[in-house]
């Protein structure tokens, strides 16, 4: 792989771990993920469905968070910091810098969701071992099982790919916007994601124009909903492997499309 | 003499987001730059200085004329491997040490490992750093941002060293250290491009300027040259006195001369300063 690429991503990787705001919100989101051990409910299911729901989200919330905060800020930072300057004046050209960031920025997300879910399983390991002293070894292993575990992997991964979309909109973004409204546009970029069923009914149902429009936008959106396995996963249903691998295909393509323009525009830019 | 920069025509107009054009920032600009000579682009604040910086490094696209460093564009790989460029703050990435951000951009110029580190020595301890290499640079005073950029240029040894007000935010001793720097640069074959806004020291290390106004050249040519006051002498003599100095009057006005002042020669205040200094801290030593 090209060095300069490698060289810019792992620097890219150091910022986010040693930036004070990223270490904030991954200690918060620990402590929230932990903080579900102290929810009691009567029944053993209740409990264990409350704590991976609560769980999922909170990955899925705060890997959220770091993506936007993240994918906003490593470029504009770079060009409102003028650090841009330097690293230009080496041999580095504007695409490899833009691959190298997006590619930092990735491994940063695995990472932080890497960490995020660890905590959540141990915090659900401890749970279940509790439940198996109160309610007997049987009903902790029908929790805790292999499959079980492979469900929550499948889980955590779609939200992995999530981030990866929200980053290569924010990279893009960031294009034209300062971080604020780059952040306001991710948001809403997510919100309507996650909204696309509602945008095809609507295109199917409304006049040509709007009809038009709508489809459109239908196809422009990435269709956040096929991440959202939650769900499924808190009320211990399958989710195929050939799902998760298409799903997979779509979110890396959708998101390599959006980190493409993004050099190409990035190429032409005035610094 | 090899010109190691070359610019025509350079013209560069900032646009409007509706691409109205806003500001002509650079306008219709020709100069070039001599292999081995520091050369001082002058102008006050929004004259042009730092966009034409700017377009020399890549870093923005001119709307018409050319750029030519040691015969290639800007844009070119191998050609940035040849140019070093300390902006007017340095911005650097403070979340590392000194360590890690010459490692960073050594890398990047795809220096050897072996020859990266000791690189990195050698210039920590010319720009006197070497103590505080394992601090994060966000801690970094002024004037030690300004040495761990110019530590940052030196780095990879260029034939072309671009830089921004290379003093400012810099004490008198610090600004002499830069100054020696540069100087040494010029002694080692090196081209230097500076621009400032301080007059006394383009004055001290340039060997030719270009005075720019709103993005026009106003003058260039060297230092020597233009400071000359062609139609007047000046006679420095040691060991005369006072009244050796009527009868020098008298024979200046017997050869048709007019003598306008007598004195004598006065120290800038940055030598007295330096010169006291390093005699305070010689002795505290």
């Amino acid at each position: 792989m090209n060095s300069v690429i490698v060289t810019i991503a792992k620097n890219t990787f150091v910022e986010a771990f040693r930036k004070r705001i990223f270490q904030v919100i991954f200690i918060f989101s620990i402590l929230i993920i932990l903080s579900t051990q102290f929810f009691t409910f009567f029944t053993f299911g209740e409990e264990v469905k409350i704590l991976k729901d609560i769980g999922m989200a909170g990955i899925t919330f705060f890997s959220l968070i770091i993506s936007l905060v993240i994918g906003s800020s490593c470029i504009q930072t770079d060009m409102e910091k003028k650090t841009i300057y330097t690293v230009l004046s080496y041999p580095v050209s504007r695409k490899e810098y833009i691959y190298g960031r997006a590619a930092g920025v990735f491994c940063y997300i695995i990472f932080a969701v890497f960490i995020l879910s660890m905590v959540f399983y141990i915090a659900l390991s401890v749970k279940t071992y509790f439940i198996g002293q109160k309610f007997g070894e049987d009903a902790r292993f029908s929790f805790v099982t292999f499959s079980h575990n492979i469900e929550l992997l499948k889980g955590v991964w779609l939200i992995i790919i999530r981030c990866f979309i929200i980053v290569s909109i924010a990279l893009l973004s960031s294009m034209f916007f300062q971080q604020t409204f780059t952040i306001i546009v991710c948001f809403l970029a997510y919100i309507l994601g996650h909204l696309t069923g509602f945008i095809a009914n609507m295109a199917a149902s409304t006049g040509k124009i709007f009809g038009y429009l709508m489809t459109g936008f239908y196809y422009i959106f990435p269709n956040l909903e096929f991440f959202n396995v939650s769900d499924y996963i808190s009320v211990g249903k399958h989710i195929s492997a050939s799902y998760v691998l298409l799903v997979t295909v779509y979110g890396i393509i959708y998101s390599l499309m959006l980190v493409l323009i993004t050099a190409k525009m990035f190429e032409k830019k005035d610094m | 003499m090899e010109n190691v920069i070359e610019i025509k025509s350079l013209k560069k107009v900032y646009r409007d987001f509706w691409n109205r054009p806003k500001v002509v920032a650079v306008d219709g600009l020709d100069l070039s730059v001599r292999r081995g000579e520091i050369f001082g682009i002058l102008g006050p604040n929004g004259s042009g200085k730092t966009t034409t910086l700017k377009l020399l490094l890549g870093l923005i696209f001119p709307s018409s004329g050319s750029i030519k460093i040691m015969g290639v564009s800007p844009e070119n790989m191998e050609c940035k491997k040849n140019i070093g460029y300390m902006p007017e703050e340095s911005y650097l990435y403070g979340f590392l040490n000194a360590d890690e951000i010459l490692d960073f951009y050594g890398k990047l110029n795809a220096m050897p490992e072996k020859l990266r580190k000791k690189r990195i020595d050698e210039v920590l301890d010319l720009v006197g750093l070497t103590e505080a290499r394992k601090r994060r640079v966000e801690d970094y005073s002024k004037g030690m941002s300004r040495r761990i950029g110019l530590a940052q240029v030196l780095l990879k040894d260029p034939e072309l060293v671009l830089l921004d007000e290379p003093t400012i935010g810099l004490d008198p001793i610090g600004s002499r250290e830069i100054k020696d720097i540069i100087k040494g640069l010029k002694d080692r074959g090196k081209t230097v491009l500076l621009s400032s806004h301080l007059l006394a020291e383009v004055q001290t290390i340039c060997d030719r300027i270009a005075i720019l106004y709103r993005g026009k050249l106003v003058e260039e040519g060297r230092v020597e040259d233009l400071l000359t006051v062609s139609n007047e002498t000046e006679i420095i003599t040691s060991g005369l006195k006072t009244g050796e100095v009527e009868k020098l009057k008298e024979l200046v006005n017997k050869l048709g001369g007019n003598l306008i002042s007598v004195g004598h020669p006065k120290e800038t205040l940055e030598s007295l300063f330096v010169k006291l200094i390093r005699e305070k801290s010689g002795k505290d030593s």
